[in-house]
């Protein structure tokens, strides 16, 4: 339950309560849409996000809490040039240095609660952690158990040579 | 436990992701496991799009690389490709490579090919007429039996020379086309195509060649009543229409380029001016008498 008159109640799927500012809960488009759903009845009461645990949705919170300010994303956002960079501004580098799990907790917390530009980071920062690995180091980085047989192998780099130049 | 990328994070996710690698990453990527593969895979068949630029046509080393790796990948992932030649004029070895080219790409949706013009109108001149080294109509007329594509530029060809009425012209997929041209555009090489393409909404018309005509051919062809009449299989599709020539060659014959029926245009374009993009909704009639593109309210 909101505790101020600016602040609301969400509530993770681990029954923990995170009390948040509107205006940093509604980055998530989720949210924003629930709280116009719900009117007043959201100061007052909690918000379910049964997708997301604590851990995970207090760090979404503090991603959302250091881009409250942010301009909204522009209507062209999903545009190719936005894709095809990997740049990645320095303190959301830094709040990407977690473990591989929260990693992807974090990208399908941001996925399930509309959060694009937390997404869009996340899938930067997985990105980044694909380029200039071999396909070995991609599975040792990612855990991955190979389930090529060596002919299936041999085929994609045959008929896949062209993409073997960088 | 560790969860693992492949097994946890929908498709979607992973598309996104792999939208930020390169074709030797996705490459690299492809080959780790099955499922990444598939993902990598799906990138290609929606990202891929390929600039080549065509510089030499003494030497088609560089070319032959090209084809040999679009060979060995089959050709299936590529959506749309850029070729401009940059030198003139155009060889029959290269001629047929080109069209070897777009033979192998099945999927290819968005072709620009880009001729340079000054080469080329240097080379009419020069020559008095058409060379058997000149890219004919009939190699043009190849790139319309690609019945997926759903964009074709041609710029700086001339592209409609020599078409016969019979000719198959399939592109009925066609939503946007680029087309350079010094005929008649009443002739029947541009009926033939634009009563072809029901879906087109955007055409880019350039009269830059114009300057091979005689003075009775460019007012014959610059005929703004003329341009009307050539497009008007498209007055129920054409939602974009940009025309351009030399300012200098343009010869008002007294006649105007009503597009008054054109219900769906939202945007026309002549002499590089935006003259009114609200154009449909605003119920205005265009007429263009000479260089002024004039504005009357129904």
């Amino acid at each position: 339950m909101a505790t101020e008159s600016n602040k609301i109640t969400l509530v993770s799927n681990d029954g923990a309560e995170v009390v948040v500012d509107r205006n940093v809960a509604e980055r998530s488009m989720l949210i924003k849409n629930m709280m116009e759903d719900l009117g007043e009845a959201a100061m007052t009461q909690s918000v379910p996000i049964p997708n997301v645990n604590e851990s995970v949705l207090k760090k979404v919170i503090e991603w959302c809490e250091h881009h409250k300010n942010d301009p909204p994303a522009a209507a062209d956002d999903d545009s190719d040039s936005r894709k095809k960079t990997t740049d990645i501004e320095e303190w959301d580098q830094k709040f990407m240095q977690v473990d591989q799990e929260m990693l992807f907790e974090i990208i399908l917390a941001s996925n399930y609660l509309d959060i694009k530009p937390l997404l869009d980071v996340g899938c930067k920062t997985v990105a980044n952690m694909i380029k200039g690995k071999s396909p070995e180091e991609i599975r040792k980085t990612f855990n991955i158990t190979n389930d090529f047989t060596p002919e299936e192998e041999e085929q994609i780099r045959r008929e896949n040579e062209w993409a073997e130049d960088r | 436990m560790m969860k693992i990328l492949v097994h946890n994070v929908p498709d979607e996710i992973l598309l996104q992701i792999c939208s930020s690698l390169t074709s030797h990453e996705l490459y690299q990527l492809s080959l780790s496991c099955r499922a990444l593969s598939r993902v990598a895979f799906e990138v290609f068949s929606r990202a891929i799009k390929l600039d080549y630029a065509y510089r030499d046509d003494g030497s088609l080393s560089h070319l032959n690389g090209f084809i040999t790796k679009l060979e060995r990948r089959s050709g299936g992932f590529l959506s749309g490709i850029n070729i401009a030649h940059l030198s003139w004029p155009i060889g029959s070895e290269l001629r047929r490579r080109m069209h070897y080219i777009l033979s192998i790409l099945p999927n290819i949706q968005t072709l620009n090919l880009k001729e340079h013009f000054g080469s080329l109108r240097g080379f009419f001149i020069g020559s008095g007429g058409l060379d058997e080294n000149l890219i004919t109509a009939h190699d043009i007329l190849k790139l319309f039996a690609m019945k997926q594509l759903e964009h074709l530029s041609l710029d700086g060809f001339n592209y409609a020379m020599g078409i016969e009425p019979g000719e198959e012209v399939p592109h009925s997929q066609l939503q946007s086309l680029t087309i350079s041209t010094s005929a008649n555009p009443t002739g029947r090489h541009i009926d033939i195509i634009l009563a072809r393409t029901p879906k087109l909404r955007k055409f880019t018309w350039n009269f830059d060649l114009s300057s091979t005509l005689n003075q009775e051919a460019i007012r014959r062809a610059l005929s703004p009543a003329a341009m009307g009449e050539a497009l008007s299989p498209l007055r129920s599709s054409l939602e974009e229409l940009y025309i351009s020539m030399a300012p200098s060659r343009f010869r008002s014959d007294s006649t105007s380029l009503n597009l008054s029926n054109f219900l769906k245009l939202r945007i026309l374009k002549v002499h590089e001016e935006v003259l009114f993009p609200s154009y449909n909704e605003l119920g205005y009639v265009v007429f263009c008498r000479g260089l002024e593109a004039q504005l009357y309210r129904v």
